[in-house]
């Protein structure tokens, strides 16, 4: 079991927070574990990026937070609710008031026959906020201009950063975006990323996955996901590595350079656990 | 902040809805096809009903026009024996105006004290003629004659051998014959005199009115084929004049039916005349009025009118109709509802994306559903009266033939609202259970609950055994009532799609190296190999509605000439006429003559096969010209029994001319060349030798039995008892055991009539048409059902087609990102096109490939299209050559439209929208 924890300026109740949680895809061929034991606490105020290679299980990670998945063990409570245990009913409700969700290739996920501030307001009103919630939400992403407009009307990128205005508009608890820059340059990028680090700003708990290493200089905390668990975890401090339940210990990248044989001398004394690469070795 | 310059929508996904699909012509036609069928599937029905009902009554109708009043025609005739006051006549009068489906009442009012010793008789001068008084509305006016003044109109004749002027005084009335008292005569005036028409008592100015050949002129009691000269004189005259001399008054009203009268009105008329017949005998007004009349101080009013059993033989072929045509019926309502349902699902898979934005966002299906029935609201207003519109083309097109128009009434457009409303409801709920599933697809991938794979083909092929058994297990009669009637092709067809779809699909996997590498074809075979699974499943689908749509032309095809052997068995003949002596007492030539070109004569009575007990109908014919007047019906399997007609004059094998050839017609254990023996009601018996034996023969279901006993005339008079044999000297029709004689003929009734008077042949005998037997046993029913199967399988074709499009479609989409690529590498967009259109051409030579097959495994199988099974032949699907080459018109059009449609879709496409993944 791996857990890591941040520690928040102040204590408050985590957005998320799951254990040992584990997701398996059936198919024909057989079964697929995407998750093998997560163990994660996300409090409001941060923006944590979720960092790893393709089939690490950043995606199933991350559908689960936003309420539209459930973990096949473990447990994994999101904004007080049990997700394995809820009812249907149960997280729709939570989904619709409080869970702001910004898939894969989310040019596609808005409406298509809907003007961009209609589509902002009708989600906005389905939180209970009001029209003053659409708009900034469409200037949080740079897209006011464009509020007349129809998603065929907009590129490719404009779609994916209305996308990411209808995940913050009506200021849910929860934000949850899975690589919501990947199809956008550098300043877009950059706009997205400032629109989700104010909403963190604002006391919102934001969940984004990403390979752009620009973006996850900016989290608040980083975590890499390997193999369906979670290898280290960074915030703006320091880096921890993590054991997992066999013992073994995943060095961050950085750290894993220092052992190019992939050989290591521990030794263990009363101030800790030294790790020290082989002699003739470093 | 940037002030917004747009003003947001409130509650826009919902205010978007109802024009939503204004935006995609293409799912907006879909969608409207499919509930404007489904309406029309749910109108269409009831028209279909009212419309045999209304064909079958104007049938009914037509075959009584002209009839004498009474139970062979519609039209009404009220009689009432006694004078009535004016008062009293206005009641009853009144009472007759108001049956909603007749006209005003013309009365005819006469002396019927005749008999053989009373003769009504004109009288001056010490000389008597032949008069009986008679009135009818109007005709002292055609006459020209004055309604106010007094007095009678006498035949001129009669005035002149009364030598009698205009204004002279005239005694009318009654004279003893036989015993020595006075006459009852009173005296009037001659009001005038009129010339008689040519073999009739009415004058020339009254018999060429409209309808005149049927009113009631007093008859001649000595001669009751001549009329007694009338007296004819105005209402107020002749009734006075009827009381004054005893006569016995008759007054008749004639009510003509109208032209136009509904089902229903007609139904009510019926009611009505009923209610009448029974208050004239009740404590009712009309009661009283005729209690007043005189001389007898009361009038027994009676009607005579066959419009209840028309009207009743009318509502027993639009019943018999109507529940042929229900399997069908509900076989289009389903699939309309299928057709929905499909639709909305394939245009939900078109916007896969937005739906899972809708569950991320928590729309509960309840809303999605709402806003699927907003979408569709405009369609289903719209498919209203287009859906009426084209139920009522249907019934026209292919329902009952009528001539008159397709009245929509209220009831019909209230079943098309509630149709378009279930239309609405049906889409709702397929929105929000696909809404419902999305929400809980979560579920599928938790551990331990996996995907259970449902063996469609293996449960496909059971049901169709199990229907296939129960199929055999109805009686072959009980079948086409049955919902087996759908179920079983149907079932038969997706069957038959899915096998063949399946082992081409293995064939072609197996051998894809036929092509020329790099060429359409080549490319074709290696881009079906990859997406097999779906090309099959369209494959099947337009399999099965090609398979139905060729059922469904061999069906109705079956019916019509199923329904022609029928009537022919039926009647024999285009029309039948019963003359009663003419051809008796001749030679044997006189015997088998025809009277006229056209004709031929057939002579029928009861025998008994020996040892069998049981009387079968006997007809003697002559074969020559009965193989060129009967009636052979449609599909050529009464051939059988033309084409053994010649071995009827031919001696038996044995060379016994004493035995009789015969032909065998119906359900029997003989076989060609068994003998045997027929008697005569124990009156004597000839052997005969069975020389052929066929289901039906022209005639052989005219009477009841068994199995008809056709023999030559010829041959059989030189063998029957002299007792009845019609060649003999003085034989008459009503000697005991008697043949009876009928004249067939392949012409119309009133042509046979004619022909039989040029050729001095009696042609007042009794008429069977064979258009009577047809509706009479429920044919006509039979073909009107056949005219819904048609319109059906016209849907399926439509379906086949579309299904075929929609291949194509699925294919052009595909290939959107490789076709970009393969462009790239060198490929013509030309190139591209046919390739595709050959994977097209390949599932629809499949498709087709299948139809035939399950078109040949459901005419080769147990009928199930027979709804008068007791009568042979069996009605079976028909095949013809024709089928196969709609079926090729129909793969060679489909590939043609495939290729415009994929070249303009590619033409369209942008190669880098494609490759960003939005095109």
């Amino acid at each position: 079991m791996v857990v890591a924890e941040t520690v928040p300026a102040t204590v408050t109740a985590p957005a998320v927070s799951c254990e040992d949680l584990v997701k398996v895809f059936r198919s024909a061929t057989g079964e697929t574990h995407a998750l093998r034991g997560i163990g994660l606490e996300v409090h409001p105020g941060a923006l944590t990026v979720v960092a790893g290679p393709s089939g690490s299980g950043k995606s199933s990670l991350l559908t689960m937070l936003g309420a539209r998945d459930r973990p096949s063990a473990g447990t994994l409570s999101v904004l007080g609710s049990d997700i394995g245990a809820a009812s249907t009913r149960d997280l729709r409700r939570l989904r619709r008031t409080r869970i702001g969700f910004v898939p894969q290739r989310s040019a596609l996920a808005v409406f298509p026959h809907l003007r961009a501030v209609d589509q902002l307001r009708q989600v906005s009103s389905w939180r209970g906020a009001d029209d003053s919630h659409a708009t900034e939400a469409l200037a949080a992403v740079g897209l006011e201009h464009r509020a007349d407009h129809v998603p065929l009307a907009l590129s490719g990128g404009e779609q994916q950063r209305l996308a990411v205005a209808l995940a913050l508009a009506g200021r849910p608890a929860l934000v949850v975006a899975d690589e919501p820059t990947a199809e956008l340059d550098h300043a877009n990028a950059d706009l997205v990323v400032d629109a989700l680090l104010a909403a963190a700003a604002d006391g919102i708990a934001v969940v984004i996955s990403s390979h752009d290493e620009r973006i996850m200089h900016r989290a608040d905390r980083l975590l890499r996901l390997r193999h369906g668990v979670l290898s280290s975890e960074t915030t703006r401090r320091d880096t921890t590595g993590v054991i997992d339940a066999t013992g073994r210990l995943q060095l961050p990248p950085a750290v894993l350079d220092l052992f190019p044989s992939r050989r290591v001398i521990v030794e263990v004394d009363a101030d800790g656990v030294r790790l020290r690469a082989p002699e003739g070795e470093s | 902040m940037t002030e917004p310059t747009v003003r947001p929508r409130r509650a826009a996904l919902w205010r978007s809805a109802p024009l939503r699909l204004c935006r995609t012509p293409g799912w907006l036609a879909l969608v409207l096809v499919a509930v404007t069928l489904l309406v029309a599937s749910f109108v269409a029905p009831p028209l279909f009903a009212a419309t045999a009902r209304a064909t079958a009554l104007a049938e009914g109708l037509g075959a009584a026009e002209g009839a004498p009043y009474g139970r062979d025609s519609g039209d009404l005739r009220v009689s009432w024996d006694a004078v009535l006051p004016p008062d009293a006549e206005d009641v009853v009068v009144q009472r007759m105006q108001r049956l909603v489906g007749y006209g005003a009442p013309t009365i005819t009012a006469t002396g019927v004290g005749q008999s053989r010793t009373r003769k009504g008789v004109a009288s001056a001068g010490g000389r008597t003629e032949p008069s009986v008084l008679w009135t009818r509305d109007g005709a002292i006016e055609a006459l020209g004659g004055d309604e106010d003044a007094p007095g009678v109109w006498l035949a001129a004749d009669v005035a002149k051998r009364l030598g009698l002027e205009v204004g002279d005084r005239v005694r009318v009335g009654l004279q003893q014959t036989f015993l020595p008292d006075a006459p009852q005569l009173t005296p009037t005036v001659l009001a005038g005199t009129y010339e008689t028409a040519p073999g009739s008592s009415l004058p020339t100015a009254l018999s060429d009115l409209p309808d005149a050949e049927r009113w009631y002129l007093p008859a001649d009691p000595d001669d009751p084929s001549h009329g007694t000269p009338l007296a004819i004189g105005s209402r107020r005259t002749i009734d006075r004049l009827l009381l004054r001399t005893g006569d016995s008054p008759l007054y008749l009203a004639d009510l003509r039916l109208n032209a136009d009268i509904t089902p229903d009105d007609a139904t009510t008329t019926v009611k009505q005349v009923q209610r009448m017949a029974d208050d004239a005998f009740a404590s009712t007004p009309l009661a009283s009025a005729l209690s007043q009349g005189l001389p007898l101080g009361g009038a027994e009013l009676q009607v005579a009118t066959g419009l209840p059993d028309i009207v009743f033989e009318a509502d027993a072929t639009a019943d018999s109709a109507r529940d042929q045509v229900r399997p069908y019926a509900v076989a289009g309502q389903v699939l309309a509802a299928a057709l929905l349902v499909a639709g909305w699902v394939l245009l939900g898979r078109s916007r896969r994306r937005e739906q899972l934005l809708a569950s991320g966002l928590g729309l509960h299906p309840g809303q999605v559903a709402g806003l699927a029935a907003l979408e569709v609201l405009l369609a289903c207003l719209l498919a209203v009266p287009v859906g009426v519109g084209l139920a009522c083309i249907g019934v026209v097109t292919a329902g009952p033939p009528t001539t008159a128009g397709l009245a929509v009434a209220g009831d019909d457009v209230v079943r098309a609202a509630l149709a378009a409303g279930a239309a609405l409801l049906l889409v709702a709920a397929t929105a929000g259970l696909a809404a419902m599933g999305t929400d809980r697809m979560d579920r599928l991938s938790r551990l331990g609950r996996g995907r259970r794979a449902v063996p469609w083909t293996a449960a496909l092929l059971a049901a169709t055994v199990v229907v296939a058994a129960a199929v055999l297990t109805v009686d072959v009669g009980d079948r086409s009532g049955t919902a087996l009637t759908m179920a079983f092709p149907v079932l038969v067809a997706a069957s038959v799609a899915v096998l063949v779809a399946r082992a081409v699909a293995w064939l072609r996997g197996r051998r894809l190296g036929r092509a020329r590498a790099g060429g359409a074809r080549w490319l074709a075979t290696r881009r079906t190999g990859q997406v097999m699974r779906e090309v099959t499943a369209l494959t099947a689908v337009v399999g099965i509605a090609l398979g139905l749509f060729a059922y469904a032309l061999t069906v109705h095809r079956g019916i019509e000439e199923g329904v022609a052997d029928k009537t022919a068995a039926l009647a024999g003949a285009t029309t039948s006429m019963q003359v009663a002596e003419d051809f008796r007492g001749k030679k044997m030539r006189g015997l088998v003559t025809p009277p006229t070109d056209g004709t031929t004569i057939v002579w029928r009575r009861s025998v008994a096969i020996l040892p069998d007990f049981g009387d079968e109908p006997l007809m003697s014919i002559e074969p020559t010209s009965f193989a060129g007047v009967a009636d052979w019906g449609g599909s050529g399997d009464l051939d059988a029994g033309r084409d053994l007609l010649p071995r009827l004059d031919r001696t038996v094998q044995s060379g016994n001319p004493r035995i009789l050839p015969v032909l065998l017609a119906g359900t029997t254990d003989l076989e060609t060349g068994d003998q045997g023996t027929l008697d005569f009601n124990s009156e004597f018996q000839i052997q005969f030798e069975v020389v052929g034996v066929v289901d039906a023969f022209p005639g052989s279901e005219t009477e009841t039995g068994n199995a008809a006993v056709v023999a030559s005339s010829k041959r059989l008079f030189r063998l029957v008892l002299k007792t009845v044999n019609p060649k003999l000297e003085g034989a008459r029709s009503d000697d005991a055991g008697a043949f009876a004689s009928w004249v067939w003929s392949d012409g119309s009734p009133a042509d046979l009539r004619r022909d039989l008077g040029e050729a001095g042949v009696a042609n007042d005998g009794d008429v069977v048409t064979a258009s009577e037997q047809a509706i009479s046993n429920g044919l006509v029913a039979s073909t009107w059902a056949a005219g819904y199967v048609l319109a059906l399988g016209v849907v399926m074709l439509v379906l086949a087609l579309a299904g075929a499009l929609v291949l194509a479609l699925r294919l052009a989409d595909r290939d959107t990102v490789s076709d970009v690529l393969l462009s790239r590498m060198g490929w013509s967009s030309r190139e591209l096109a046919r390739s595709r259109s050959w994977e097209v051409a390949y599932a629809v030579a499949t498709a087709v490939l299948a139809a035939l097959v399950a078109g040949a495994v459901l005419v080769l199988g147990p009928t199930i299209i027979d709804a008068a099974a007791a009568i042979p032949p069996l009605t079976r699907p028909r095949p013809d050559v024709a089928d196969l080459v709609v079926l090729l018109v129909v793969l060679v059009v489909t590939v043609l439209l495939a290729w415009l449609l994929g070249t303009r879709r590619a033409s369209r496409r942008n190669p880098a929208e494609v490759l960003r993944g939005g095109g």
